[in-house]
């Protein structure tokens, strides 16, 4: 809900979704095969600039989703950065405890490679943040047509889109009308109205979803959801600016780890 | 003038349900009129409307559009949808697209029209029903008046000769009611027969000129707001005797 809203209403907006979608396909895909911390974390504070500063999405915004997805990407990688095993560790570790018959240690190896996995995902991350608070799903549904991809695959993801609304619009007019209704006072009740709400949620989902094919076979639907593609505009500084981040994250390709 | 509906004799049960949601019903609907459907929930007025658009088939009996009978082929329930179009109860049940253009642009781009012409249309339409601020904007972020405003758009972009319009009143406050009669009255002024299905008397007192009163599947009247409510054992039979104070008459 959050990033839609912003995918909406920020500066870049009318640009043209083909442009940021190369510049954050570049970067994400410079980020997997460069494999260098430097260039990493350069694609990082560039797209957090180009997510704040050009397209205006506020800087709290951008730092929740980065800050929820940082700790994700933090729990993954401790298995990386941290060894568990019943035998004696090696020698060249940097810290080591012993817990029972258990060992927990952690090697310069391990913390080098969750640090390069870290700094590489989150380059990348950042990069799918930039596209996704800054392009609506409509335009990218658009973008995915012109490239010619599957239109069954587009109506799928297009209907799948509206109906994640609808699904989230019903879940709380039904989750209040519990709520007025004493439906969660108890941990006992509380299951027993998530579990009438889940069954409920379904059939309505279900009829809704053929009021909706009836509403579609009334104009016309005859198996493709055909729409208006949208207009947008060219933004040459931004290409700008996508060159010249490309460029700079080459050079810091150079720079010796 | 030939009615733009008949039914003869028809029938309708829905899945699993032994009770006939139409039930011999029989009626001709005038062309050109505003016409206010009335009767009680599940006394049949949705069945009606999916019945002349095509979207339900009537078990038994015919119905005619300007004197031909329906054709179910594919090419003919283009033809019928193109020329008749409705517009649903709840507007989250039509809008489906993403954006408000784009929805819009559905039954135009179906239809078979150049991308400039359902453009000019999707333009023309949002203009009647003063929705041209919104076109951008996605439906999930709309007001209620407003889905029932894009939705409407979404029918009359196909320009439609007959728009049904079930219980669209229903859900929506009374200035973006008074928006929708605005629309319904353009559209009347330009030829369009209205079928408006209600609850409301003042609906049928005030704005239409022809009414259909629906009792258990069948009709129970069929003629003039004046022929109805200056009539005590009409409305007594018809159940509307239970709520007519909801409206003057003079």
């Amino acid at each position: 809900m959050l990033i839609d809203r912003y995918a909406y209403g920020n500066r870049l907006r009318h640009t043209e979704p083909a442009l940021k979608a190369g510049i954050a396909l570049t970067v994400l895909t410079l980020c997997l095969a460069l494999d260098h911390p430097w260039a990493s974390l350069w694609a990082l504070g560039w797209m957090s600039l180009l997510t704040v500063a050009v397209a205006r999405i506020p800087a709290r915004v951008f730092g929740r989703i980065l800050f929820g997805e940082s700790t994700f990407l933090a729990l993954a990688t401790v298995g990386i950065a941290v060894t568990l095993t019943v035998a004696t560790p090696p020698d060249a570790t940097l810290w080591r405890w012993h817990v029972g018959s258990l060992w927990i240690f952690g090697t310069a190896e391990g913390l080098s490679a969750a640090l390069r996995t870290v700094s590489r995902a989150l380059g990348a991350v950042s990069a799918m943040n930039f596209l996704a608070l800054t392009t609506p799903l409509v335009d990218l549904l658009a973008l995915l047509r012109r490239w010619h991809v599957p239109g069954a695959l587009i109506d799928i993801t297009a209907m799948v889109y509206r109906a994640t609304f609808l699904l989230l619009d019903n879940l709380h007019r039904m989750r209040t009308a519990q709520e007025c209704r004493l439906g969660y006072v108890t941990a006992r009740n509380s299951m027993h109205s998530a579990a009438l709400l889940g069954g409920n949620l379904f059939m309505k989902t279900f009829q809704q979803g053929r009021r909706l094919q009836y509403a579609l076979d009334a104009r016309g639907f005859d198996g493709e959801l055909r729409v208006l593609p949208a207009k947008y505009r060219s933004n040459p500084g931004l290409a700008l600016w996508g060159v010249g981040g490309v460029m700079a994250m080459l050079g810091m390709w150079r720079i010796p780890v | 003038m030939t009615p733009v509906f008949e039914f003869a004799d028809v029938w309708f049960r829905h899945n699993g349900q032994s009770d006939c949601a139409l039930c011999g019903l029989t009626v001709s609907i005038p062309s050109g009129e505003k016409i206010a459907v009335v009767g009680r929930n599940g006394s049949g007025k949705s069945t009606l409307f999916l019945h002349c658009n095509g979207l339900y088939r009537p078990q038994q009996g015919q119905i005619r559009f300007n004197g031909e009978p329906l054709s179910y082929t594919r090419a003919g329930l283009r033809q019928l949808r193109q020329r008749v179009g409705i517009v649903f109860q709840n507007p989250d049940d039509q809008l489906f697209s993403a954006s408000v253009a784009q929805d819009i642009s559905f039954g135009p781009l179906n239809l078979g029209l150049s991308q400039a012409e359902t453009t000019r249309r999707v333009q023309q339409a949002a203009e009647l029903c003063a929705i041209t601020h919104l076109l951008d904007r996605p439906t999930h972020a709309l007001s209620g008046g407003e889905k029932a405003r894009a939705a409407m758009a979404g029918v009359l972009a196909m320009e439609p000769s007959v728009v049904l319009a079930d219980e669209l009143l229903s859900a929506i406050d009374p200035w973006a009611r008074l928006d929708i009669f605005e629309i319904l009255q353009t559209l009347h002024d330009h030829g369009t027969t209205i079928l408006l299905a209600t609850h409301d008397l003042s609906v049928v007192r005030y704005w239409a000129t022809h009414v259909i009163v629906l009792q258990r599947g069948t009709v129970a009247f069929s003629g003039t707001p004046q022929q109805l409510l200056r009539n005590p054992s009409l409305l007594e039979a018809t159940e509307l005797s239970k709520i007519w104070w909801t409206v003057e008459l003079d």
